[in-house]
């Protein structure tokens, strides 16, 4: 139990310098507001490695946390409409089918920049930032491979020594 | 076996969406150029400007204000206070439907076409 918890807490602090790195460095912006959300690797590790609902409370905590640190009320909404949709889409998938990690990474890389754009739609109130979402379709796809890649050979190294 | 199955699936259903994705993406490049950029605050139309002119408009938003800059028929974001500076990388807008966000100040710029032409109906 208190392994799990000091385990929890590592990756916690973990996603939050990934997080810090991302606001202060955006460092791919090809694309406007592509990101490669690198503390996404550490709640897919957590998905994969820990159980659901650490991953859930993990996920949480970090935008909320990462939130009141670097930005203000909307922009928390705006990730963790993003970070919802995307741990959800994964959670439904690893329990229900057997895609591979990659594979369930790429869905939820997809839906997390749904998840921005709906929260968009809705606070702006305007239907034309749909405009922007095949481009974030394909954004979301590239994250999605990089962070699956990552988040598998990461897995497969805690296995390793666990 | 089924797993493997499962994996093909898909990628194939990823790849049929890319294609359609990649199919709105040429439309997209074929939009007809707008003649004016409608500034919202809070989902509230504050102002309205003509792409023709070259201008430099503080924008108040909530709660940060920005500046957008209008030239050459386009429109672009040149300062914002918000962190991410997401609305300055979405670059420069011109054609009608086309906006730029600014999400933590609940700013949205849109490019709108008064007279809309008809070829585009085709008749
Ligand atoms: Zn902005």
């Amino acid at each position: 139990m208190t392994k799990k918890i000091s385990l929890l807490a590592m990756l916690l602090s973990l996603s939050l310098v990934f997080s810090y790195f991302e606001a202060k460095f955006p460092m791919i912006t090809w694309v406007p507001g592509a990101k490669l959300g690198l503390a996404n690797i550490v709640v897919m590790v957590a998905l994969y490695e820990i159980g659901t609902k650490e991953a859930w409370c993990l996920s949480v905590l970090r935008v909320i946390l990462t939130g009141f640190l670097f930005s203000n009320f909307f922009a928390v909404l705006f990730s963790l409409a993003g970070a919802f949709l995307s741990l959800g889409a994964m959670t439904v998938l690893k329990r229900y089918t057997e895609l591979s990690m990659r594979n369930v990474s790429i869905a939820g890389g997809i839906a997390h920049n749904l998840g921005q754009i709906m929260v968009a739609s809705i606070v702006l109130e305007n239907q034309n930032v749909w405009y922007y979402f095949p481009v974030l379709f394909f954004t979301g796809i590239l994250a999605g491979t990089i962070i699956g890649i990552l988040g598998s050979s990461i897995c497969k190294q805690v296995r390793k020594f666990s | 076996m089924r797993r493997k199955k499962q994996n093909v699936v898909f990628i194939i259903i990823l790849m049929v969406v890319s294609l359609v994705m990649l199919f709105f993406l040429i439309m997209e490049k074929k939009r007809q150029e707008g003649d004016k950029v409608l500034i919202y605050v809070n989902g509230t139309l504050m102002q309205e400007v003509s792409l023709d002119t070259e201008d430099e408009i503080l924008i108040h938003g909530n709660p940060g204000d920005n500046v957008l800059v209008i030239q050459n028929g386009k429109a672009y974001m040149k300062e914002a206070s918000c962190d991410n500076h997401v609305c300055i990388q979405q670059g420069e807008i011109s054609k009608n439907g086309e906006t730029i966000i600014c999400l933590p100040n609940q700013i949205l710029v849109e490019v709108s076409a008064e007279n809309q032409k008809m070829d585009a109906v085709v008749r």
